[in-house]
């Protein structure tokens, strides 16, 4: 920190701060409002991007596709991530460890695993998208289909016609 | 119940052992010799609980212990009364079965048989309630959701698959599972960058490398940028750079 840059660095760090301080709502589907802290909406580039272009920071932004549970916890996503400095090493563990857990628990609910990847891909959250789809992506792979409609807890409804291709498929390849 | 017996038996995939041809409904044979109770009931005392029932009652089956939970405690208590005691044994001799709201509908529709067919549409509609009341409080994969059915976005389950899954896994796996999958999996951007090699060497066959190289260049429909193949022949490689 002693260097120029580390100059410039302190100074992004303090319009962080700044920046960090001011408060702004979301507010999911159901009307709940969620009040976080801007670093932490900044994980969202939905939302980064509204907030620098301007203005509407004080309305708030209501949030239609997302509702309040899963609101609830991507912003606990946000505010790891948002609030917290991963300079270090230890940080970055500790933050490594957060993801884990995370994702831990929604996997072992696949139905809110899939809220939470909607709502990541609609607020552009990248960090929480690539968390989310990885887990996925690793609970269909070396998966039959019937164990992948086990996992999901999704139902059979292929028609005739689709199992006649699967087994013309099964004979070419 | 009616929320939690007449489907859920044949929804959800009660674990281990899986029927051939219809795994998803593995619980059905059995449901079908249960399903009496419930046909039986009359039309009019059903609508009149619907608008109430929708979602009103969750059940999560764990080894012998149930679990009921009511977010309509009213509609719960009308329904057991009415049938709940025919439904409990049926449930108890179920080693695991989770139960979800909303299906029971289809069963006064139509028959068995074509109630599978039909089931995606309605599950939508009337499973939606139930199925994330109980997905939403930490119940298990085996019950039947919605989400990833035929509501699953394929956008998204094209990023989920492109990359990350191998193209061998996909066409064997996650495009058999069900209708939203498959068309999710025929989508072009998910062929665009494909390794095949590593199946290329294990089946180790040129006509069959050849056969996938032609169906992976199809299915990329113009869009495939990286194919990484092995043992392919001239044939192929000639149709690729064609195309």
């Amino acid at each position: 920190m002693a260097t120029g840059s580390g100059a410039a660095a302190a100074a992004a760090d303090a319009e962080e701060k700044e920046s960090g301080s001011r408060m702004i709502t979301l507010t999911s589907n159901e009307g709940k409002a969620f009040v976080v802290t801007e670093a932490s909406a900044r994980q969202s580039a939905t939302i980064r991007s509204m907030v620098d272009d301007g203005g509407c920071v004080d309305k708030g932004f209501p949030l239609p596709n997302v509702d309040s549970k899963t609101l609830a916890r991507v912003i606990q996503y946000c505010d790891e991530h948002g609030n917290k400095e991963a300079h270090t090493v230890d940080e970055r563990a500790a933050l490594a460890k957060f993801d884990k857990d995370f994702i831990a628990e929604l996997d072992a609910d696949k139905a809110f695993l899939y809220d939470v990847t909607m709502a990541a891909n609609y607020l552009h959250i990248q960090g929480l998208f690539a968390l989310t789809t990885q887990c996925i992506a690793d609970t269909i792979k070396g998966k039959t289909p019937e164990e992948i409609r086990t996992a999901f807890g999704i139902e059979y409804d292929l028609t005739a016609q689709d199992e006649e291709e699967i087994k013309e498929e099964d004979t070419h390849a | 119940m009616r929320r939690c017996g007449s489907s859920s038996g044949g929804r959800f995939t009660g674990g281990g052992g899986q029927e051939g041809r219809w795994p998803g409904f593995e619980g059905k044979g059995a449901r079908g010799e249960r399903a009496a109770p419930v046909v039986k009931w009359s039309h009019a005392e059903a609508m009149k609980k619907k608008p109430r029932g929708r979602g009103g009652a969750a059940f999560t089956g764990d080894g012998g212990g149930w679990m009921r939970r009511l977010e309509e405690e009213e509609a719960g208590l009308e329904l057991d009364g009415s049938c709940w005691g025919s439904w409990s044994e049926a449930a108890a001799t179920r080693a695991s079965g989770t139960a979800i709201g909303g299906a029971g509908e289809h069963v006064r529709f139509r028959p068995e048989a074509e109630a599978k067919r039909a089931r995606p549409f309605d599950a939508g509609e009337w499973g939606g309630g139930g199925g994330g009341e109980v997905g939403g409080d930490g119940g298990e994969g085996r019950m039947y959701e919605w989400r990833w059915t035929e509501a699953v976005s394929p956008e998204i389950l094209a990023l989920i698959l492109r990359g990350r899954v191998d193209a061998d896994e996909v066409a064997r796996g996650a495009a058999r599972v069900c209708r939203a999958w498959r068309e999710a999996a025929a989508a072009p951007d998910v062929w665009g960058d494909v390794d095949i090699e590593a199946w290329c060497r294990r089946v180790n066959c040129r006509p069959r490398a050849d056969a996938a190289v032609r169906r992976l260049v199809a299915l990329a429909r113009g869009t495939l940028r990286r194919l990484s193949a092995y043992r392919v022949g001239d044939a192929a490689l000639a149709y690729v750079a064609a195309s």
